[in-house]
């Protein structure tokens, strides 16, 4: 065979391989509290704050501790390290990305959605299109401790 | 449109539509021979070019002008806004983006005008469908949509677009975009005429031109990212970031692909499946980017505008035509007999350009993964971006042996022979250098790898380049770019590794340590646009300096908007980024129903009533919804009306009411079908002991700069490339006049 038909299929299906099984630990579609526990891996959840009175903010350690309920009422402590995300108490949503170890959520990333406009029925105000790039979208704010590294 | 008058801009559309369909349809007859169709070919793409420059300028006039009648104008800019801003508000939404881009293709098309060999008319008419398309989509979306009743001020731009940068990147960019369009074309009209020689011959110069501007448009778009949005990084892995890189990749593999053909008649068929493959890569980027298919998952906003069906039929349209003829007719420039031999220079390119292509076809895997998880799982998710990193990082080693090893392998070498003694001093380096980096602290062994990879590929490359360009530059172009791709990537893994970051609280006026820093925040300083600078004194390595990080609530994007405050030193940029400033006590908060009593921050709160001021929904004379809330009990019991207005023009505004004694009472989140308010209360005596607090992330990017040099002489590299090309189109080479001689020789 020709080595360059050995070495190519190699390199394909090595890719293919590879590619996929990335994909597939990358992928984090939301999932339930329950499942999240069960995981341990890293996964994505989405819930409503249990009690915005009892969230609790270390600002000397940057670290924040609140509960997440889902939309199975299931409740699970989540714990941030970063800076608390402004306004965080009035969230309407928040998603959690990170994993579940010793008892709570350590979250490594967190999505709040805010109500940050009074919105009457039927009025929708278009938000911006770039045609590259517009930045934050309408009403999330995306915290994340550890800056993204690498291209 | 129906109920939308005729006017200037949309009577023009249309007449442009016609000419240059009728432009096409010349370009297709005399592309078939009939020579007598070449000069109304001409008049009319002339036409047909000029049609769109009037509709750009006009656009242009209408946004200089202020022309609030028209829905454009008015979504985009606004009388507050700079000039060169209002400007750049042209390219602020799809529209007008569709227009840049049809008109940007018309002028580089024309490029093809200059080709002189047989497949020029046939490759304008390929080329055309592009601008077509485009005037099609503009008939549904126009920038020229009149509103019903004309505005007294516009919406204003995005802020974050408001920067020097973005006068120039998006259209840069498109640019980009529009010129992958010139390979696309060659390429089919090279497979209905089956001229190998004029495609080797002709190609090259378009698709350098194509990696150049690309290339520019998305550094761009790097630097703007680092500069203004203030997460510390130039590359997220965006879709929209993406969508220009994976077309990009396609042309890079085509590059070195065609580099192949040229020399040895092999890959024919590749070059043109590239071709075809990198301009369908810009339309199903564009596809994603701006159907809103992807709206969920990206922190750029996308607005569906109703044209996923145009677009997906811009799509379809140019995938069947291109791959339905190149499964057709490609078979014609198969070469069966072509081999590459193992340890040869074609060899290497060949597999520089399947690797260029893995990445290309993975990272958009991983931009696709919204749509993909839906069709096999049901539920739509998206990869996060360590998944590029990881695909990205092998193959980038794979690139960096490759590079390294391009000076030294010849052409149809059959055996590695001296190789590795040749190669040995720059593996040395390379590994010197990898032993470095784990002494400073890194561990990953894929950064390690990468580490000696790009040293490898640096030394290798610079000595190259030196011996080369003593026969002048261009004909150390290839080395060049590989010398910048290497220098680029040793920036990329030292900040991503050795650079330190840590969030820190700064009271006023109080000095904190953090990285070997000290910071001071001195308070806020207003700037006349509204943005509100933060004033943060540093001292550190040897500079004293101001750090004035801008931190504010935008209304257009109803979201705090951080620019960082960029210090650069030779070796390193100390980045400081505003998380949040929090001027006012932590207040405690209660979601009450009406009626509901409970307790917040100690105190005893009753929600009574919704008040309403001015009529609901009516944002152009502005109007509020209070909380009648009773805070105490007995004869202590206030009553206050916390409330939220809305005003077009200021957006949302929380109206906090005081409480006697000091403290107060802000109405937070407010569901009015539940009928339920967030009352937040901060208790007399807590606002006093609250200092103002700003929270900012400081981090160090150690050699970042190396990131702008390596892309910046990665690309002067192609230009030098483009150079070269043009000197040599005329000549001839070797392995085409071997492949045209197997041609003559077919059955």
């Amino acid at each position: 065979m020709k080595p360059r038909i050995v070495i190519g299929s190699l390199l394909v299906l090595l890719s293919i391989a590879f590619g996929v099984t990335a994909f597939k630990q990358s992928l984090t579609p939301y999932i339930s509290f329950a499942e999240a526990r069960r995981s341990g891996a890293s996964v994505q959840v989405n819930g409503v704050l249990a009690d915005p009175s009892k969230v609790r903010y270390d600002a000397g350690r940057s670290e924040l501790v609140f509960a997440l309920k889902d939309d199975k009422n299931e409740v699970m402590d989540v714990v941030y390290k970063g800076v608390k995300p402004v306004n965080f108490e009035m969230a309407t949503n928040v998603v959690a990305i990170g994993n579940y170890k010793d008892g709570r959520f350590a979250a490594d990333q967190l999505l709040v959605k805010c109500p940050s406009k009074y919105q009457a029925e039927g009025e929708s105000k278009a938000a911006a299109s770039g045609p590259a790039r517009s930045g934050s979208p309408a009403s999330e704010t995306p915290a994340t401790p550890a800056s993204s590294g690498g291209k | 449109m129906h109920g939308t008058p005729i006017n200037f801009g949309i009577a023009l559309t249309w007449t442009t539509l016609v000419v240059a369909l009728s432009a096409s349809a010349c370009a297709l007859l005399w592309g078939q021979g009939r020579s007598a169709f070449a000069r109304p070919a001409r008049v009319l793409y002339l036409l047909q070019a000029l049609g769109l420059a009037t509709l750009a300028y006009w656009l242009a006039h209408l946004f200089l002008t202020h022309d609030f009648r028209y829905a454009y104008v008015a979504n985009y800019s606004s009388r507050a806004m700079e000039k060169r801003y209002v400007f750049a508000s042209f390219w602020g939404g799809q529209e007008g983006t569709f227009l840049l881009w049809a008109l940007w293709s018309t002028l580089l098309a024309s490029l093809l005008f200059r080709v002189r060999n047989r497949l020029a008319p046939t490759a304008i008419f390929f080329a055309n469908w592009s601008p077509i398309f485009l005037l099609l989509i503009l008939t549904a979306a126009s920038p020229f949509r009149l509103l019903a009743h004309a505005a007294a001020d516009g919406a204003g731009l995005n802020p974050l677009l408001q920067d020097p940068w973005m006068t120039i990147h998006p259209p840069t960019l498109f640019l980009g975009y529009a010129s992958l369009i010139l390979p696309f074309a060659l390429a089919m009209a090279t497979l209905v005429h089956r001229d190998e020689g004029a495609w080797i011959r002709s190609a090259p110069p378009f698709v350098l031109l194509s990696t150049v501007i690309l290339g520019t448009g998305f550094t761009m778009g790097g630097m703007w990212a680092y500069k203004v949005l203030g997460w510390g990084g130039f590359w997220g892995w965006d879709p929209v970031e993406n969508a220009s890189l994976v077309p990009w990749l396609f042309n890079v593999a085509l590059l070195h692909a065609l580099l192949v053909q040229r020399a040895t008649g092999a890959l024919g068929r590749t070059t043109l499946f590239l071709a075809l493959t990198s301009y369908l890569f810009v339309l199903y980027g564009s596809f994603l980017t701006r159907s809103g298919v992807l709206a969920d998952f990206s922190v750029h906003s996308f607005v569906d505008l109703g044209l996923s069906g145009f677009l997906l039929a811009f799509l379809g349209a140019f995938a069947i035509a291109g791959y339905g003829m190149w499964l057709l007719r490609s078979s014609f420039f198969a070469r069966p007999s072509a081999q590459l031999a193992a340890w040869s220079r074609e060899f290497a390119l060949w597999l520089g350009m399947l690797v260029f292509s893995l990445m290309a076809v993975l990272t958009m895997a991983g931009t696709s993964a919204p749509l993909l998880s839906r069709l096999f799982t049901g539920t739509p998710g998206n990869v996060q971006t360590n998944y590029y990193n990881a695909v990205n990082g092998p193959l980038g080693l794979l690139v960096c042996l490759l590079v390294a090893l391009g000076p030294l392998v010849r052409w149809r070498q059959e055996a590695p022979g001296s190789l590795l003694r040749q190669a040995l001093p720059s593996l040395l380096v390379g590994a010197l250098a990898a032993v470095l980096a784990f002494a400073f602290g890194m561990h990953s062994p894929m950064s390690l790898a990468l580490v000696f990879g790009a040293l490898f590929a640096l030394t290798a490359n610079v000595a190259i380049t030196l011996k080369a360009a003593r026969r002048g530059l261009p004909y150390a172009a290839g080395y060049v770019s590989h010398t910048g791709l290497s220098i680029l990537l040793v920036g990329v893994l030292s900040y991503s590794t050795f650079g330190r970051q840590r969030q820190v609280s700064l009271p006023k006026g109080q000095t904190v340590d953090a990285l070997g820093f000290k910071l001071r925040y001195d308070g806020t300083v207003a700037r006349p646009d509204g943005k509100n600078q933060l004033a943060i004194a540093v001292d550190g390595e040897g500079r004293k300096f101001d750090a004035r990080p801008v931190l504010y609530f935008s209304e257009f994007n109803q979201g705090v908007m951080r620019n960082p405050h960029v210090e650069r030193f030779w070796s390193h940029d100390v980045y400081i980024s505003p998380i949040e400033l929090k001027t006012e006590a932590d207040a405690a908060g209660i979601v009450l129903a009406k009626g509901e009593s409970g307790t917040a921050s100690g105190l005893p709160v009753t929600f009574e009533d919704f008040e309403r001021e001015g009529t609901m929904g009516d944002v152009q004379q502005g109007f509020a919804i209070r909380a009648r809330v009773k805070v105490g009990e007995g004869a202590n019991a206030t009553i206050v009306r916390p409330g939220i207005s809305m005003k077009a023009g200021y957006g949302m505004t929380k109206l906090p009411a005081d409480l006697p004694g000091g403290g107060s009472v802000t109405l937070g989140n407010v569901d009015p079908n539940a009928g339920t308010a967030q009352i937040l209360v901060v208790p007399p005596g807590g606002a006093a002991a609250a200092p103002e607090v700003l929270a900012v992330e400081l981090s160090t990017k150690p050699l970042i700069g190396l990131v702008w040099v390596g892309m910046c002489t990665l690309l002067f590299g192609a230009a030098l490339g483009i150079r070269r090309r043009l000197a040599l189109r005329s000549a001839v080479t070797q392995g085409a006049v071997a492949a045209a001689a197997r041609v003559a020789a077919a059955p």
